[in-house]
């Protein structure tokens, strides 16, 4: 059974987001427990490894891995930022859970302070997210008033602040170095690596930095155990994932689905394939940044590695499907539109490159290319590809040299010869 | 002391040495520009790619962000860094107005030097540039062409980690990016004109030297800020043989040089633009009253003041004032002649200015002069019962003292119209100076003398450091250096001594002073043996 309900299981009841009813469904039971029984935190750190929980921001980072790279005997405090920042183009799984479950993600944040020692947690939410703050903002509240947050909680001495933070609508912010300087105050410009934000992070001091669905998962690891929650997925990628899929398919949405299902049965078997009996061209595998799959490409499964091995990534589960009728030029140059707007532009070939490269893209649609513009364009992304302060740069270069290399003709149709 | 290897030659550099260092240890040259070593790091520019191999693996990374380690290899040139430097060149000029010719930067771009190095591509860009402010005032002293502009952030790190103020910032996304005035603030900073020097490309220019020669024509000399105290090190860059568009202007700009005991790398705006003294209202000429005579003639009868002066008034008669912008030579040899020779007590170098410096927390003393410690160390002042400036003023203003030397002051500047009535009052006054004030205009005898960029010497700062400074230009007219007129003149009132040149001067001075002993007069005054190119404005 690829499709299944873990972290989605009450998105059904609109009441979820109201602590009363979420109680009744076991939200915050696993806190509770962890609490009850003092869990040692480093015990909680190895069932995260265990279960292979891994980011499912983008980059799939193993999250276990991730908090114990933050200095124990840190004389400075800790924190926590949830990455709820959710911009890449085709990505809304994220606000599926802020809107329909925000407790659950609360409890993984407070199960996570715990576990690395942290007593202030930001949520650092995407601009537009209206809805999102106000829902998450009262489940604040409520968790806070029934004494699941704040001070002494439970009774354990434990204290847990959690603040939500909005951002200003600028993309970049959802990486993790510009999302902490913009959490600071100071303009979103991604921050050399290293130091990592587990040592150097918000304010100086050690952050861990996951993503809103990272964080839901991390309560059905302690209520499967690590054991079980692994073998949901395969050996390297625990659990399940949600994936938000949209385009030419019968039912978009947020679908959840073991790792390691195949994205095939997804398009087909879940979201119902594609509409009036029209033929697939293309899917975008992992949001705007993953590199274009071919029709007779798509039998892959939604796993990290097997991804990379298909030459793209699950990056956040975005997919985005795309039929016969789509012109791939014009795919091709809205996401060049997007990367060229959102450049932080801080190092030069992503500033330049990207508007570089949606500037020919347009001139192309214009019926003004010439072949050579192709070979121009990979061989800016050459230039751009991995060069760069943060993966901004390359998640323009990948998208182009796989649109490029796989639909070189439809581009060549566009120019009088 | 990690010891790498960098295009196949071993150096050891002392811990925490980036790669751009480490590689300039050994003369070569990692491009780059937002790296500045006054400056943090921020790794943005992504022109310094080199390969790094550590423990057999190989990778390319930013020499600036990398620290040097031991048994580190590390290749500037490989095929693979050469692609990326020239394709971030190629981004670079991409909105580049590419309008050197009638640029100031031009022959101090970094975006020509490494055109010439990784670029001498052909143009692919046919697609429209960019267009951004030009011409557009950044502050009262800068100005600021932005479609120049590299984005580097250097001058925006200047004004928020050294001066501490936010005055500029870079604004927009994208490559609609663009560096501006932050909202509401100008660059005003008393160090505004060091982003002129950290701009690595022609984006902020200095407004007093646009327009007024290409940089090529410049002759650098080694200097020392005359403006405060500090005595920071500087360039004087200057053309004597270019005087075609603007006759006798020989000095056109003041450029920072680095010391890391002194200065580091900046310079105050107020060291920056107090050079224009040294073209303008200068006088030449030795003069009897009005009248143009030879130095033996003006001599002669400064002599015979004096000398008269002693018989009828006697020293108590007598007032001397020199100000300490003069040398630690000049200082020397006038308390010889002064003190030792003539036994003087009313002697004194405290005297006011006109032209106060503002301190603050950076570099600026509250002390106009560059040599008062100078003075103060080689014993230069009133004898037992002499008095001090303001008390000589007076008496010469109450006709107690007949008879007034004054040497490179700024009487007028700090009396005013009183300045004139005082020279009236005096039996006589021998005016030693470079320009033609009010006292100039009423001296018995006057004696031009030559500006500090005209010979060399030495000042010592308010911290006893001494430091010297080089001859940028010929003396103007027939003027002489300060110490040999006092020289000549004791020759004429019956010295036994002389000197050939400020060397020897500096020789006899710094006997047995150890404070001078570590000053070596033929040694070139940067920062010694190290990393860092004194030439430091071309990082
Ligand atoms: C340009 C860019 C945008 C990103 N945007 C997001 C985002 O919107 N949400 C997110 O969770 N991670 C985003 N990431 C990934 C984060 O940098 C980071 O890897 C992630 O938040 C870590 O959390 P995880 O380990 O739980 O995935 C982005 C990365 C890049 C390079
Ligand atoms: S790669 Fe692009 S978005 Fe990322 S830091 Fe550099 S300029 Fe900014």
């Amino acid at each position: 059974m690829p499709q299944i309900s873990l972290v989605s299981k009450n998105f059904q009841y609109p009441d979820q987001v109201e602590l009363q009813a979420a109680l009744s469904r076991g939200a915050w039971e696993q806190w509770k427990r962890v609490l009850a029984e003092k869990i040692p935190p480093a015990a909680i750190i190895e069932e995260v490894k265990a279960a292979k929980l891994r980011g499912q921001g983008g980059a799939g980072f193993p999250t276990g891995v991730k908090w114990g790279f933050v200095p124990k005997d840190s004389p400075k405090p800790k924190y926590l930022c949830v990455n709820a920042d959710e911009g890449e183009p085709g990505t809304f799984k994220d606000r599926a859970i802020l809107e329909n479950d925000p407790h659950l993600m609360l409890e993984g944040v407070a199960i996570t302070c715990y576990a690395v020692g942290i007593h202030t947690a930001f949520v650092y939410m995407r601009g537009e997210f209206y809805q999102p703050q106000r829902v998450m903002e009262k489940a604040i509240r409520e968790a806070t008033e029934a004494g699941l947050l704040g001070k002494n909680i439970q009774g354990s001495g434990f204290d847990l602040d959690v603040i939500v933070h909005m951002g200003a609508g600028a993309y970049i912010c959802g990486e993790e170095t510009a999302l902490l300087n913009s959490l600071e105050g100071w303009k979103g410009w991604p921050r050399l690596k290293p130091p990592f934000p587990a040592v150097v992070g918000a304010f100086g001091c050690p952050t861990v930095i996951n993503n809103v669905e990272t964080m839901a998962g991390v309560p059905h690891i302690m209520r499967l155990g690590a054991a079980e929650f692994q073998k949901l997925g395969t050996e390297k990628d625990g659990g399940t994932k949600l994936f938000a899929i949209s385009g030419h398919v019968a039912k978009p949405g947020v679908y959840e689905m073991t790792m390691g299902s195949s994205l095939k049965e997804l398009i087909y078997d879940v979201a119902g394939g594609l509409p009036g009996g029209r033929r697939l061209k293309a899917v975008i595998p992992g949001g705007s940044s993953a590199p274009v799959l071919k029709a007779d490409e798509i039998d892959v499964p939604l796993e990290f590695e097997a991804m990379a091995a298909a030459g793209t990534m699950l990056g956040s589960g975005a997919v985005i499907v795309l039929d016969e009728t789509v012109s791939i030029p014009e795919v091709f140059m809205v996401t060049a539109r997007f990367y060229a707007h959102e450049s932080c532009g801080q190092c030069t070939q992503c500033r330049e490159g990207c508007t570089w490269i949606y500037k020919i893209s347009k001139k192309i649609l214009a019926g003004h290319g010439q072949p050579s513009d192709l070979d121009l364009m990979l061989d800016l992304a050459d230039n751009m590809n991995g060069k760069t302060v943060c993966p901004l740069g390359a998640a323009m270069a990948l998208p182009t040299i796989g649109f490029l290399k796989k639909f070189p003709h439809e581009f060549l149709a566009l120019m009088k010869s | 002391m990690p010891e790498l290897t960098i295009d196949g030659r071993a150096v050891q550099v002392p811990d925490g040495t980036n790669l751009i260092l480490a590689a300039r240890k050994l003369g070569i040259d990692v491009p780059h520009f937002c790296y500045h070593p006054g400056l943090t790091v921020v790794g943005s520019c992504r022109m310094c790619q080199v390969e790094i191999e550590m423990g057999g693996r190989k990778r390319m990374d930013l020499a600036c962000a990398n620290q040097a380690a031991d048994g580190m290899v590390v290749r500037v040139n490989t095929p693979e860094t050469i692609k990326a430097r020239k394709g971030v060149l190629e981004f670079l000029l991409m909105n580049h107005p590419i309008d050197c010719p009638v640029c100031d930067d031009a022959g101090e771009c970094k975006l020509q030097d490494y055109y010439m190095v990784h670029g001498l591509y052909q143009n692919r860009l046919d697609v429209p540039k960019w267009h951004k402010p030009k011409v557009y005032s950044v502050g009262p002293r800068v100005i600021l062409d932005a479609e120049r502009c590299v984005l580097c952030s250097r001058c925006v790190r200047f004004c928020d980690e050294i001066w501490g103020d936010r005055q500029l910032g870079i604004f927009g996304h994208g490559s609609e990016e663009v560096l501006i005035n932050y909202p509401g603030k100008e660059l005003d900073n008393p160090y505004s004109v060091n982003v002129v020097d950290l701009c690595p490309v022609g984006a902020l220019l200095e407004k007093k030297f646009r327009f007024q020669r290409r940089v090529w024509y410049l002759k650098s000399v080694k200097s020392i800020c005359p403006r405060c105290s500090r005595g920071c090190n500087i360039y004087l860059h200057v053309d004597q043989d270019h005087d075609y568009k603007q006759p006798g202007k020989r000095v056109f700009r003041v450029k920072p040089r680095y010391n890391p005991e002194v200065n580091r790398w900046w310079i105050s705006d107020r060291g920056r633009n107090g050079f224009d003294f040294i073209d303008q209202n200068r006088v030449g000429v030795p003069r009897i009253q009005d009248e143009e005579v030879t130095w033996e003639e003006a001599l002669g009868r400064a002599a015979e003041l004096i000398r008269a002066g002693l018989k009828t008034w006697g020293p108590q008669g007598l007032g001397v004032l020199v100000a300490p912008s003069a040398s630690n030579e000049d200082a020397f040899v006038a308390r010889r002649l002064l003190r030792d020779l003539l036994k003087l007590e009313h002697v004194d170098f405290d005297v006011p200015s006109s032209d106060q410096p503002q301190a603050d927390h950076l570099l600026l003393t509250d002390d106009p002069y560059p040599n008062r410690q100078g003075f103060r160390d080689l014993g230069f002042g009133p004898g037992e019962g002499g008095m001090r400036t303001a008390d000589i003023v007076k008496a010469a203003q109450n006709g107690k003292i007949k008879g007034l030397i004054v040497a490179g002051t700024d009487l007028e500047g700090v009396l005013g119209d009183r300045a004139a009535g005082l020279a009236e009052k005096l039996g006589w006054l021998i005016c030693v100076s470079y320009a033609g004030d009010a006292l100039w205009q009423r001296a018995a005898v006057g004696l031009p003398m030559a500006v500090y960029a005209e010979r060399p010497g030495t000042f010592t700062n308010f911290k006893g450091k001494v430091q010297k400074f080089e001859q940028a230009l010929t003396p103007f007219g027939a003027s002489q250096p300060q110490w040999l007129i006092w020289q000549r003149l004791a020759q004429k009132l019956g010295a036994k001594w002389s000197y050939e040149d400020e060397r020897a001067v500096f020789k006899d001075l710094s006997q047995g002073k150890p404070a001078y002993d570590t000053l070596d007069w033929f040694a070139t005054f940067g920062a010694g043996p190290g990393p860092y190119n004194d030439n430091w404005y071309m990082w």
